[in-house]
């Protein structure tokens, strides 16, 4: 399983906010991004649907006269009339219209009997003087073509300069038919005006459209009017839409019909026989990608007369509306078709600049980040530590935080008065070993397990006759006193207090928490009471007092865990183990010793603390005997000197072990002999008590059945 | 309580009322029939904002002797067959019978008169004079379109798909293509708009009728079949087809 991922606080308030604030700012810049797209294609859209009707009214401006002239001359009478040679009544009316509309090539009759009269002008096109061989002064043609007898035809050209004077003439035969001309096909048989696809006129090969209407005189016919395409250039060229940005008309059946390069509407094709022809460019053959995704999206289907359309072309997004070209022209369309680029570019770099710019405002805050971040965290972080020390049940500390966020400010003070709750609290439980408990990770719960103990006891030398003295309140202080220097020794130690029984301590050690050298740790705590209170007389209301104590140790197994009932637990030790040591600890009286403790404990306690032997006991209520040791102190050299056991004290050791040893295998003379010695250096209970063990057994001598052991009948 | 609940249902009913009603009239307001076609001259001619040729003349003339509201619309001829697929145009004008057509469209007993089909050579070169000269040879055709049946299924011969007549045309002047095969009026009226003169061959192929075609999933449409198959008769009878004809000679 993955360990949870942890981080602090004030680590998490700095990704967060820095989170949101980034996720903020991207977000609104995302939206405005998306509203400003949204607004510059509207723009775009407006701007397209304004060249577009733009391109529309010029083209109207061309067309609108061509139409009133279309509609207007075929009513006059003279339509009927034939031309005279190149002379016809409405010869001065056509120059006329050709000087006032310079986008109009020819204005022309086509009579159904296959004679044609034609005005042009010429106006300085190159290519049109050539095809027309005309004379380089030549301004005007004016063109017969009369078919003649057995389906002869004839046309005769004279040219005028520019005031309409005759500069040459020419006759010569023709095979061309009015009749088979393509505005003839579509007015003829109508009575309206209309307008032909692009087609070749016939007389200079080059690209136009002309706009008809037949006329029904005696000999019916059709008026015409022949238009160029450089007209419609140079609208389209007047439209600048930027790099990659074209207008242009095309015709639903994919012809172009405009572009703002008037040769791009001519296919120039060369014959097999090297003649020139001119046809009609479709936009297939343009090799325009742009141009063809317009009108791919058109022949597709989409509405790009309401709205605005995209399409992408190497990579680039174009944008494209078409407006039908209405009354002006019949299927054909005018397109205009920019890259998106275009609109958006000036938005996107505002985007990323706004981007950027988010970005390093929110580096430059991240220092404020951290400090607002560290001071939110902080008391949070110094509540968490007391959280800590409160579970640790050190409750002395006093926390004094103030916050200005309430709810930090709240727990401050509430962990306070709960701090101070358990403070009060505390004073009634043995606070360090619930502190142990705690940290062992032990369950609070009913029942105990056997294990190896250290158990002390301890005990008030004259109690009795102390309590007899004192006023109960002075007695109470004063124990009270003696308890905190005694109960620091032994939880300075690492012991555990089971309990304080009148002037009585029981405490043990290697339980709740383990601890292997726990008998050297509870020797040491002995020995550093019995030092605390030989050289300090405990304080009390009415002066100090010294209070001898005596101590009992031993180690052997014990139950140790939590009695009592679910509601209240009592955490302690049982056994016999726990009965030994008490009755150690009332043993002192009888030998005038401070420290008695088993041979277990001397065993088990090292090198480094110094014991003597003092007896073989069998304890009140005990079913085997205990060798009794006497713990004199630390040996001077080890690693507490200041417990160091009196040199008195060594330096008679080794004879006392002799005596001892000479007393145990019934030597009784030379053991007293070596007592007496010892007694004249140090008198002392205990070499009286054997002194006169050994004058007993010297006047009675002990039977064979003599065990030495000193049997207990009194706790 | 009753009355509230009267005046629920009352206004239900009316909710009902406007939600089957308003369709209707919404349908109503765009009920004329689509037709659909290409500019393919003289048969269909687009031009002048308006819809000429014989078809669409002929179609004028139905629908005004029927009373049918239609509405032409310019699409290129397969997306022309796309819509009546799709149920987008209720009616085409002269496509020819094929069987994968027939089971998107209905074909009326208005038929249009075929539409013989030439061969055109650039001027001076071999004519064709039969299909069996065509071998060697590099034939325009138009792409997607069907000629005749030894034509369209012989793998043998080279033909040279064009997207539209002029490039075909641009193909036999230029001597990409040796020929091209087109209907006879419409290279007419073609060769005649760009000026271009192309000889016809002595081999020219019977062309086969085309039709005026329902939509399959035009039910409108399909219901005025009977009435339109008698407006064409009616016009045969009376010379009117033959005037439109004569029209675009």
């Amino acid at each position: 399983m993955l360990a949870r991922l942890r981080v602090s606080l004030s680590v998490s308030i700095q990704t967060i906010f820095f989170a949101v604030a980034l996720t903020l700012a991207g977000l609104l810049t995302w939206y405005g991004y998306q509203k400003n797209i949204e607004a510059a294609l509207d723009m775009a859209q407006d701007l397209m649907r304004e060249v577009n009707g733009a391109i529309l009214r010029d083209m109207d401006a061309i067309y609108a006269p061509v139409r009133t002239l279309g509609a207007a001359l075929p009513l006059a009478p003279e339509v009927a009339v034939k031309p005279e040679g190149t002379d016809h009544p409405l010869a001065g009316a056509f120059l006329a219209a050709l000087d006032c509309n310079e986008h109009i090539y020819s204005i022309f009759l086509g009579w159904d009997d296959g004679e044609f009269y034609q005005a042009i002008h010429l106006r300085g096109a190159v290519a049109v003087r050539q095809a027309l061989r005309a004379p380089p002064l030549a301004s005007y043609a004016l063109r017969h073509v009369s078919p003649g007898s057995y389906g002869s035809t004839a046309q005769s050209w004279t040219f005028l300069d520019a005031r309409r004077r005759p500069l040459a003439r020419r006759t010569e035969p023709t095979a061309f038919d009015p009749r088979r001309r393509p505005w003839y096909k579509l007015a003829r048989p109508r009575d309206e005006l209309v307008k032909t696809k692009l087609y070749v006129f016939a007389s200079t090969r080059d690209l136009g459209t002309t706009v008809a209407r037949s006329f029904a005189t005696p000999v019916g016919g059709v008026l015409g009017i022949d238009l160029t395409l450089g007209g419609l250039s140079r609208i389209l060229r007047g439209y600048d839409l930027g790099d990659g940005g074209q207008v242009f008309t095309f015709a639903a059946d994919g012809q172009l019909t405009g572009h703002r390069e008037p040769g791009r509407v001519v296919r120039r094709v060369t014959d097999r026989q090297g003649r020139p022809w001119n046809l009609p460019a479709r936009i297939a053959t343009l090799d325009d990608p742009v141009i063809q995704g317009v009108y791919d999206q058109y022949a597709s289907g989409a509405d790009m007369e309401n709205a605005i359309t995209g399409f992408d072309v190497g990579g680039r997004r174009f944008l494209s509306m078409i407006t039908p070209l209405g009354n002006v022209g019949s299927h054909e369309f005018v397109a205009v078709v920019a890259p998106q680029e275009r609109f958006v570019a000036p938005l996107n770099r505002v985007r990323t600049n706004l981007l950027l710019f988010s970005l390093a405002a929110l580096l430059a805050a991240m220092p404020l980040i951290v400090l607002v971040a560290r001071r939110i965290a902080r008391p949070l972080n110094l509540m968490a530590a007391e959280a800590e020390r409160i579970k640790r049940f050190d409750l002395d500390s006093t926390l004094n935080l103030r916050s200005r966020i309430i709810e930090v400010d709240n727990l401050s003070t509430s962990m306070s008065r709960m701090k101070g709750a358990l403070r009060s609290f505390g004073q009634y439980i043995p606070r360090d070993l619930v502190r142990r408990l705690v940290e062992s990770g032990a369950e609070p719960r009913l029942g105990g397990d056997r294990r190896e103990l250290t158990i002390l006891f301890t005990d008030i030398a004259d109690f009795t006759t102390l309590s007899d003295t004192m006023p109960p309140e002075a007695l109470m202080t004063i124990l009270s006193n003696y308890f905190s220097i005694l109960g620091g020794t032994i939880s300075g130690a690492d012991g555990t207090i089971d309990k304080f029984i009148g002037d009585s301590v029981m405490a043990f050690w290697n339980a709740p928490t383990r601890t292997p050298d726990h008998t050297a740790l509870a020797c040491l705590a002995a020995l550093r009471g019995a030092s605390a209170l030989a050289d300090h007389c405990v304080p009390g209301p009415d002066g100090c007092r010294m209070l001898a104590t005596r101590f009992g140790l031993h180690r052997g197994e014990a139950v140790v865990g939590n009695i009592g009932s679910s509601d209240r637990l009592n955490y302690t030790a049982m056994g016999s183990a726990v009965n030994v040591a008490a009755r150690l600890e009332g043993m002192n009286k009888f030998y005038g010793t401070t420290i008695l403790a088993s041979q277990a404990v001397a065993d088990a306690a090292g090198d480094e603390f110094v014991f003597r032997a003092v007896d073989v006991a069998l304890p009140k209520g005990a079913l085997r005997p205990v060798a009794v040791c006497e713990l004199l102190g630390t040996r001077p050299d080890g690693a507490h000197p200041e417990l160091a056991a009196p040199r008195a004290a060594l330096e008679g050791l080794d004879a006392w072990n002799a005596a001892y040893a000479d007393y145990r295998a019934r030597r009784w003379a030379r053991a007293r002999e070596a007592l007496l010695a010892l007694h004249a250096a140090a008198p002392g209970r205990l070499t009286r008590l054997y002194l006169e063990r050994t004058a007993r057994a010297l006047a009675r001598e002990p039977g064979p059945d003599w065990t030495g052991v000193e049997e207990f009948h009194f706790k | 309580m009753s009355t509230v609940s009267c005046a629920a249902r009352v206004a239900l009913l009316l909710a009902l009322y406007a939600a089957l009603a308003l369709p209707a009239a919404a349908r109503g307001a765009e009920g004329d029939l689509v037709v659909v076609g290409n500019h393919a001259p003289p048969f269909r001619i687009i031009e002048n904002g308006g819809f000429y040729g014989i078809y669409f003349d002929v179609m004028n003339e139905i629908a005004r002797r029927t009373g049918l509201g239609v509405r032409f619309v310019e699409a290129p001829f397969q997306r022309c067959l796309a819509m009546m697929e799709q149920g987008e145009a209720d009616i085409m004008l002269g496509p020819n019978r094929t069987p994968e057509r027939e089971a998107f469209m209905a074909y009326t007993t208005v038929r249009f008169p075929p539409a013989d089909k030439g061969f055109y050579v650039y001027p001076g070169t071999s004519p064709v004079r039969a299909h069996a000269d065509l071998g060697g040879l590099a034939v325009a055709v138009l792409r997607g379109a069907r000629y005749y049946p030894e034509f369209d299924d012989d793998r043998t011969l080279r033909k040279v798909e064009c997207f539209d007549q002029i490039q075909a045309v641009e193909k036999v002047l230029t001597g990409e293509c040796d020929a091209m095969l087109i209907p006879v009026q419409e290279a007419d009226y073609l060769l005649m708009h760009l000026g271009v003169d192309l000889e016809r061959s002595p081999f020219v192929v019977p062309g086969k009728p085309s039709y005026l075609t329902i939509s399959r999933r035009s039910p409108r449409a399909l219901v005025r079949r009977e009435v339109m198959e008698e407006a064409m008769r009616g016009m045969v009878r009376d010379g009117t087809l033959e005037a439109i004809l004569a029209r675009y000679r």
